[in-house]
């Protein structure tokens, strides 16, 4: 147990080194942070004016459950819909990088099974995952410093936006293990991570064509409707369940899929 | 300790190996000659469990490459023809990085590090990015990190391509000494290398073992031995 330890951590400890060393993730992370700071402002400056109005028009009434809740659920929006571009580019370091070093013989020919070498990759990938989630949660964060904000509904909307960073980011990580090239991972996994988020717009069609039982399958499918209770400021446990599955799905499908490669080498 | 048993393997249409056999036993240095393609990597990979063989088995101490590919890697040390390193490593986060693959930790770990270190003389640039390293020492270190742990079989794939000649001499010098109670199996196609270094040289071409003998049981010079093999196979071709 102890040695499988010792070896999970070697890769692991590797993966994030890779990752806070490497300038191009430096380069990704100051655009991902621009991009959430450009849409933060956006929604700071829509909701001031919103009260500017109501504060100087004597008719204006505030409407009901219109608060800094709602600045932070829509920094959010915005945030997954950026990630589905963002994480391609993250989970692509993976593996690609080791085709680069030709490294990825080595790896595969040392005394450690690939369920243990891909688990240190993705739980290196988590980390830096986790800590892109707290960095740019800074900017709602900072909103309790000059306003009265629900910590428990940022805490939901905080753990629903990681869940679903990594359930997509896993699935960029599987892809990543088979393909063979890095710009080739980065193009499908933004095509597949564009139909996974806009999945659930099929369900209003189905839902009006009168295919139902579909149509609530594709609402449970979709991301960005298991999300919705966590940004609302609730946390579901079908919706925690969803996730976890989702990334346990990223994981053992790297893993098949570096097996197959193995296998399948010419 | 090493056996390698009637090994085939295709690659769609093309067989790269056909029926492969040689054994090998601790002390053993073994030039693995071939012309290029003649199936010297494929066999290597083989052994490392990178591909499986399409039949045939191959065993390191006791454990089939079929069926505890785990166990066999464990005795096994691989250095591929390209040094496999992280260029934004230095040398001594590299060596820490293959130690915790090979499940050393804490004491074990440092002392195996520092016994590498010195073997491979990398005291002066154990501070420095493997990236900027030049070939010769990117080799040392690669060297280094597959003989962490004291693994019993060694596998070095054209270990000296692009060296320059004092480098050369250099890794052939620390490939003897290595050799003590272990299988070192070098892949080369230079035959001053095989002479320099072995004591036994298996000779494959297209896919087949053409040759294979103990260097001192050799009658006449192993270059004539060489082009005798490989131009048996061009008459025949």
């Amino acid at each position: 147990m102890r040695l499988k330890l010792t070896r999970l951590t070697a890769i692991t400890v590797r993966e994030l080194i890779n990752f806070f060393v490497s300038p191009l993730a430096y380069f990704i992370l100051a655009g991902i942070t621009f991009l959430a700071l450009y849409f933060f402002i956006q929604y700071l400056a829509i909701f001031n004016q919103y009260l500017m109005q109501v504060a100087t028009s004597p008719l204006l009434e505030p409407r009901e459950g219109v608060s800094f809740n709602l600045l932070v659920q829509g920094y959010y929006k915005a945030l997954c819909l950026i990630f589905v571009f963002f994480l391609p580019a993250v989970a692509m370091k993976t593996f690609a990088d080791e085709r680069v070093n030709a490294s990825f013989e080595y790896l595969l020919t040392s005394p450690i099974t690939t369920e243990s070498m891909v688990l240190g990759k993705f739980i290196g990938l988590c980390l830096y995952l986790t800590f892109i989630v707290l960095w740019l949660s800074i900017m709602p964060l900072s909103l309790f410093i000059f306003t009265e904000l629900e910590s428990l509904v940022v805490l939901a909307n905080i753990i629903g936006f990681w869940l679903y960073t990594l359930a997509l980011g896993s699935l960029a990580f599987a892809i990543s293990a088979g393909s063979n090239s890095s710009i080739g991972a980065v193009v499908i996994s933004i095509v597949i991570l564009l139909l996974y988020y806009v999945v659930g717009y099929l369900a209003d069609t189905l839902s009006n064509q009168g295919v139902d039982w579909l149509a609530s399958l594709v609402r449970y499918i979709s991301p960005i409707d298991q999300i919705e209770t966590f940004l609302r400021g609730g946390i579901k446990l079908s919706s925690l369940v969803y996730f976890l599955t989702v990334i346990l799905f990223g994981y053992i499908l790297a893993v098949r899929l570096i097996d197959l490669k193995r296998v399948s080498r010419i | 300790m090493l056996r390698v048993s009637q090994v085939s393997k295709w690659f769609n249409e093309f067989q790269a190996l056909k029926d492969v056999t040689f054994e090998a036993k601790p002390g053993d240095v073994v030039g693995f000659l071939g012309p290029n393609g003649a199936g010297k990597s494929t066999t290597l990979k083989i052994i490392t469990t990178f591909l499986p063989p399409d039949s045939g088995d191959v065993e390191v101490n006791g454990y089939s490459v079929k069926v505890n590919p785990q166990q066999v890697r464990e005795y096994i040390g691989y250095l591929p023809e390209q040094s496999p390193l992280y260029p934004d490593l230095r040398v001594i986060e590299q060596l820490e990085f293959a130690a915790g693959l090979r499940g050393l930790d804490g004491a074990r770990k440092r002392l195996a590090i520092e016994e590498v270190i010195e073997l491979c003389a990398l005291n002066d640039v154990t501070k420095k990015l493997c990236g900027v390293l030049s070939k010769g020492f990117k080799q040392r270190v690669g060297l280094a990190q597959a003989i962490l742990g004291k693994p019993e079989l060694l596998i070095l794939d054209e270990p000296t391509s692009g060296l320059d000649p004092i480098q050369i001499i250099q890794i052939r010098e620390l490939v003897k000494k290595l050799s003590e109670n272990r299988v070192i199996l070098l892949s080369t196609h230079i035959l001053q290398e095989v002479s320099a270094v072995c004591n036994k040289v298996v000779i494959i071409n297209k896919g087949t073992v053409v040759f294979s003998s103990p260097i001192k049981d050799l009658s006449i010079p192993l270059e004539e031995v060489f082009i005798k093999n490989i131009s048996k196979g061009l008459h025949e071709e």
